[in-house]
C-alpha cells in the first residue's frame, strides 16, 4: 500500500520581492523537490542564509511559494483557494518550534502557554486541560505548570514551547534552530525530547540546525546550499564527505574527522561513523585485528 | 604580572531584600597578560556577573577587581592612606594635599577610561547597533573616548579589516546587514576602542560553523595586532580547545577549575560531574582509555587525537 | 535584576484567591463605593472589620499588606494634615490654638483630630482592600480575563474585546522581557562609553538615543516573530476559540457578593439611623 507522504515538495521556488525598488528580487530557493514520509527524522543542514528557515516558513504557510507545490498529507498548501478551515487543518498537523524561546510565548503562565494552541482549535475545556497536563509531562515540565515563562531558563522555555505544539497533537514538528540559543544543558534536554518524540511517538521531525553533532542524531540528513539540496542521505553517508560539507560552509563531527583523517593516513578503517561510541568501537576492532594486542 | 585580577570577589544581587541572591562567592582569578582565557560554566554559574564586574558595570559586594594591580573601585581616601604609609616607610616627605589631588585625578581618569581599557562585547551584540551607517556605529565608542576624526577613521579602517567588513558594508545601514555581518560590525565597534583587555560573552552564539570560525579568527587577529589580553565565554568546548590558552571553569558562583586546556580537559570526569561537556575527541580518547588502550590523557584537538591514535595503531601493527 | 513583578501577585491558596475574577472586579467597585459612604465611627468600625476579615482570609502576610501602603504614605500624611488643621466647624473644641487669621481661629481641634483619623483610616482601608482584591490575590492575567469577560457583551456591538484582552495579555507577558532587553542594551552602550548621568537635560536625552533605537528594533523583531509563531499555532480571532480555564461562578462568590452588599447597605443605614453621631464629610 502506498501511503500519501506527509510532506511532498515539488519544484519549489521562492523569491523575496524587493520592495525598495532598487536591485532585483532575490531568489533563495531554486526549485526544491523532496519527500518526507510519516515518522521520519530529518536534519536539515545549511549555513546562515542558505534558505532553511524560508523553507520552513513556506511549509507553515507563512510565506507563499513563487513557484511549485507543497503537499502536506496530500493537500496542496500553495493553492490560493484554500479555505480558512483547511489552512487551520494543515497548521494543526504541522507544528513549529522557533529559535528564540522568548519570541514565541504569548501567556504569562506556563500552562496557559501550552493551552494556547488547543484553545485556538476550539477544543472543549476539559480536553484542553488533559492535553496540557499530558504535554507538560511529556517534556518533563509538570512542576512548572504555574510558573511565569520569564522565570524559566532558556531550555525550560523551549520545552514549554514544545509542549505547546504537542498539545495540538501534530503529525510533524519543525524545529527551526530551536537549540541554537540554549546552553549545553538546555540543548541536551531539548535534543532528548526531540529524539524521544520520534522514537516513541512516531512524530515526524524536521530539525533545522547547523550543529553537526545534533544533525548526526537524525536518521536522514539533508544539506541545503544556496537554495538547492546538495546532499541527502543517512548521517553516515553525508558526514563521510567532509570536503563537500566544507564547501557548503559546514563541518563534520570531530569523531568523523578523526576517522576520515585516520583513513587518509592509510588505516583500514570505515569513515561512516558519527558518534564517539561507534568511533571508539571501530578503533578497538582495528586494534584487535592487529598482530599485537593491548589491554 | 597579571593584567586583570579578581581578589576574593563576591557579588550579591539585591542585597538585603527578599530577592537577594548570591551570584559570586570568594572568586579569586588572575588573567595573564596576552593570554586567551576561556570561561565556561552553566547558565547561572556567575559567568555573566563576572564579566560585568570586569569593566565596572557592576561593583563587587566584597573583594577587589585589579587592573594592572590597581583596584578599580579604590576610594581616594584608601589610596591616599596607602601611599602616605608607603612614603613614610621609605622616609619620603610629601604634601598630603598635593598627593590627594593627584590621586583624585588619577582615579577619576581610571574610572572614566575603564570601559575603553576593558572592552566588553555582550551576548548578541548586534542588538546594540543604532547608527545610520555601520561606519558611524563603529565610531560611537571612539567618539566617546574623545579621539580625533583622523584617529577614528584610521581605527575604523583597521578594525573593519580585522573583522572582514568592506567599504561597501561600512556605508550601509547596520540593519541591512546579514546576521553574521551585524555581529561582526558590533564587535568592530568594541575593537575600535582598542581595549587592552577584550572580554567577549559567547561571541559566536547562533552562528553557523564558518561564521564561528571567522569570528574567532578576528579575535585572534586583534590580539596579535594589539597584544591584548582576551577573555571569551563560550559553551562550545571544541571552540575553547581550539582557540584558548587557558580555561576557567565556573560553577555555582565559585571557581571550579582553572588552568591550561590540557590541565582542565584532563579532568574530564570532574567536568562531567558538574554537567559540563568535554570536546568530543576528549570523550573519544576517554572511551578508548577506559577499554584499556594506552593513550595519553588530556587530548583535546582533532590533530592530537589523530596522531596519538595513529601511533597507537602503528604500534599495534595495523598499518 | 529580575525583581520586577508586575501587580505583585502573592501566590497562595485562599478563599479570596479562588473567588471569581469577574466577581472580584465588581466587588472592588462596590467596596470603593462603600468606603466613601462611610461617614461615622460605627460605619468605619464596620469597614475596618471587613478589611481585617479580608486580610485574614486572603492569607497574605501582614508585612506585605502593610507594604502596599508605603507608596501612598505621602498622600496619607497630606490628607491627615489637611484635615487636622483645616477642619472648619462652628463651635469646634480647640485643644491647641495657633491664632486668628481672617476672622477665623486656627489650631488643633477635637473634631479635626477625629476627622483626620477617619480620613487616614478611609485611605488605608481603600488601599488595603483594593490591593488585596485586585493585585495580591489576582494575577494580571485573571484581571484581564475578568475584565474581558465582563465586557464580553460589547462584542455584540462589534467592539473586539477579545483582541484587546489578547493585547493586554501579551503586553503583560513582554514587560519582563523588554525590561531585560533595555538593561542589556544599556549595559552594552555603557560599555562603549555612553554616560547617562553627566551633562544637562539635552545631553541626557541624547544619551537615550543609543538605547531607544536598538530597543525599538528588537521589540519590532520580537513582535514580528511572535505574530508568526501565533499564526503557526492557529491563532485567529473570532468566537470559536475556547479556553482551558472557564470562569465558574461558585456559591462562595455569591456569598461574598451578598456580604459586600450587606456592608454597603449597613453603612448607608448607619449613616441614616445614627445621624446624631458627629458627621464627618470629606472636604
Amino acid at each position: 500500500m502506498s501511503e500519501t507522504p506527509l510532506l511532498r515538495v515539488e519544484n519549489l521556488k521562492f523569491k523575496y520581492q524587493n520592495t525598495g525598488g532598487k536591485g532585483s528580487d532575490r531568489e533563495v530557493l531554486h526549485g526544491l523537490s523532496f519527500t518526507v514520509e510519516r515518522g521520519e527524522y530529518v536534519a536539515m543542514l545549511g549555513h546562515n542564509g542558505s534558505g532553511k528557515s524560508t523553507l520552513a516558513k513556506l511549509c507553515m504557510m507563512i510565506l507563499d511559494p513563487t513557484e511549485g507545490h507543497i503537499f502536506v498529507d496530500g493537500v496542496d498548501i500553495a493553492d490560493p483557494e484554500l479555505t480558512d478551515a483547511q489552512v487551520l487543518a494543515v497548521r494543526k498537523k504541522v507544528g513549529m518550534v522557533f529559535q528564540n524561546p522568548d519570541n514565541q510565548m504569548v501567556a504569562t503562565m506556563a500552562e496557559e502557554e501550552v493551552a494556547f494552541g488547543p484553545e485556538n482549535l476550539g477544543i472543549p475545556s476539559a480536553e484542553i486541560r488533559q492535553r496540557v497536563d499530558e504535554a507538560l509531562k511529556a517534556v518533563g515540565m509538570s512542576e512548572y505548570a504555574k510558573k511565569e515563562p520569564s522565570r524559566l531558563s532558556g531550555g525550560q522555555k523551549q520545552r514549554i514551547a514544545i509542549a505547546g505544539i504537542l498539545a495540538m497533537h501534530p503529525d510533524c514538528i519543525f524545529f527551526d534552530e530551536s537549540t541554537s540559543m540554549l546552553d549545553p544543558q538546555g540543548r541536551k534536554d531539548v535534543m532528548e525530547i526531540i529524539d524521544r518524540l520520534n522514537r516513541e511517538d512516531g512524530v515526524t521531525i524536521i530539525h533545522i540546525t547547523h550543529d553537526m553533532n545534533e544533525a548526526a542524531r537524525a536518521k536522514r540528513v539533508m544539506v541545503l546550499h544556496e537554495g538547492n539540496f546538495v546532499m541527502d542521505g543517512t548521517p553516515e553517508e553525508v558526514f563521510a564527505q567532509p570536503e563537500k560539507l566544507d564547501a557548503c560552509r559546514l563541518t563534520v563531527p570531530q569523531c568523523t574527522q578523526v576517522m576520515y583523517r585516520l583513513k587518509a593516513l592509510g588505516f583500514e578503517i570505515g569513515d561512516r561513523v558519527t558518534t564517539p561510541e561507534d568511533c571508539a568501537e571501530a578503533i578497538r576492532s582495528l586494534l584487535g585485528s592487529g598482530e599485537v594486542r593491548h589491554g | 604580572m597579571a593584567k586583570l585580577e579578581l581578589s576574593h570577589v563576591g557579588y550579591v544581587y539585591n542585597p538585603g531584600t527578599e530577592f537577594s541572591s548570591v551570584a559570586l562567592e570568594d572568586v579569586s582569578v588572575s588573567f595573564e597578560e596576552h593570554a586567551v582565557t576561556g570561561i565556561i560554566g552553566h547558565t547561572g554559574s556567575g559567568k555573566s556577573t563576572l564579566l560585568q564586574l570586569l569593566n565596572g558595570l557592576l561593583k563587587p559586594t566584597t573583594g577587589q577587581v585589579l587592573l594592572d594591580g590597581q583596584d578599580i573601585h579604590e576610594t581616594v581616601k584608601a589610596k591616599l592612606a596607602r601611599e602616605m604609609e608607603k612614603a613614610e616607610a621609605e622616609g619620603l616627605r610629601i604634601s598630603k594635599r598635593q598627593k590627594k589631588k593627584e590621586i583624585r585625578t588619577e582615579l577619576d581618569e581610571l574610572r572614566k577610561t575603564l570601559c575603553f581599557r576593558v572592552g566588553l562585547v555582550m551576548q548578541y551584540p548586534e542588538y546594540q547597533l543604532f547608527e545610520e551607517t555601520v561606519r558611524k556605529d563603529i565610531a560611537f565608542g571612539p567618539k566617546n573616548m574623545g579621539l580625533s576624526e583622523e584617529e577614528i577613521n584610521a581605527r575604523i579602517a583597521k578594525v573593519a579589516g580585522i573583522v572582514g567588513l568592506t567599504e561597501r558594508h561600512l556605508n550601509k545601514s547596520p540593519f541591512d546587514l546579514s546576521g553574521g555581518q551585524k555581529r561582526r560590525a558590533a564587535i568592530a565597534g568594541v575593537l575600535a576602542m582598542e581595549p587592552e583587555v577584550l572580554v567577549l560573552d559567547e561571541p559566536a552564539a547562533g552562528l553557523d560553523p564558518s561564521g564561528r570560525t571567522s569570528i574567532f579568527q578576528s579575535i585572534l587577529e586583534y590580539r596579535k595586532e594589539t597584544n591584548a589580553t582576551v577573555l571569551i565565554v563560550s559553551h562550545s568546548m571544541e571552540d575553547m580547545a581550539a582557540y584558548c590558552d587557558r580555561v576557567l571553569v565556573m560553577n555555582r558562583g565559585r571557581v571550579f577549575m582553572q588552568g591550561s586546556c590540557r590541565d582542565v580537559f584532563e579532568q574530564s570526569g570532574e567536568l562531567e560531574k558538574t554537567g559540563l561537556d568535554v570536546p568530543q575527541v576528549t570523550h573519544l580518547i576517554d572511551l578508548l582509555r577506559s577499554s584499556g588502550i594506552d593513550l595519553p590523557q588530556g587530548i583535546f584537538t582533532v590533530d592530537d587525537a589523530v596522531s596519538a591514535i595513529a601511533s597507537r595503531l602503528r604500534e599495534g601493527g595495523c598499518s | 535584576m529580575k525583581s520586577i513583578s508586575l501587580g505583585r501577585y502573592y501566590a497562595a491558596d485562599s478563599v479570596i484567591h479562588r473567588l471569581d475574577p469577574r466577581g472580584k472586579i465588581v466587588l472592588t467597585i462596590l467596596f470603593i463605593v462603600s468606603t466613601f459612604l462611610a461617614k461615622n465611627v460605627i460605619s468605619f468600625a464596620l469597614l475596618i472589620l471587613f478589611v481585617a476579615a479580608l486580610s485574614l482570609l486572603s492569607r497574605v502576610p501582614l508585612s506585605l499588606i502593610l507594604r502596599s501602603l508605603r507608596g501612598v504614605t505621602v498622600v496619607i500624611i497630606f490628607a491627615a494634615l489637611i484635615n487636622l488643621f483645616l477642619t472648619n466647624i462652628d463651635q469646634a473644641t480647640f485643644l491647641v490654638e495657633f491664632g486668628e487669621w481672617n476672622g477665623r481661629m486656627y489650631g488643633i481641634t477635637v473634631e479635626g483630630l477625629i476627622r483626620s483619623g477617619c480620613m487616614v483610616l478611609r485611605i488605608i482601608c481603600l488601599i488595603i482592600g483594593t490591593t488585596l482584591l485586585l493585585t495580591y490575590t489576582m494575577t494580571p492575567i485573571e484581571l484581564t480575563d475578568g475584565i474581558s469577560n465582563l465586557l464580553h457583551p460589547l462584542m455584540k456591538i462589534h467592539i473586539p474585546v477579545d483582541l484587546f484582552a489578547m493585547m493586554m495579555s501579551i503586553a503583560l507577558r513582554f514587560i519582563p522581557t523588554l525590561s531585560e532587553d533595555a538593561e542589556r542594551i544599556m549595559n552594552a552602550q555603557k560599555s562603549r562609553g555612553t554616560n547617562f548621568s553627566d551633562g544637562g537635560l539635552i545631553r541626557k536625552a541624547r544619551a537615550l538615543i543609543p538605547i531607544l533605537i536598538p530597543l525599538f528594533v528588537s521589540s519590532f523583531k520580537r513582535g514580528e516573530e511572535l505574530a508568526v509563531a501565533m499564526e503557526c499555532r492557529c491563532y485567529h480571532s473570532g468566537d470559536d476559540r475556547t479556553r482551558m480555564e472557564v470562569l465558574k461562578w461558585h456559591v462562595r462568590d455569591t456569598l461574598f457578593f451578598l456580604l459586600l452588599i450587606a456592608l454597603g447597605a449597613g453603612i448607608v443605614l448607619i449613616n441614616i439611623f445614627f445621624a446624631w453621631i458627629p458627621y464627618f464629610t470629606v472636604l
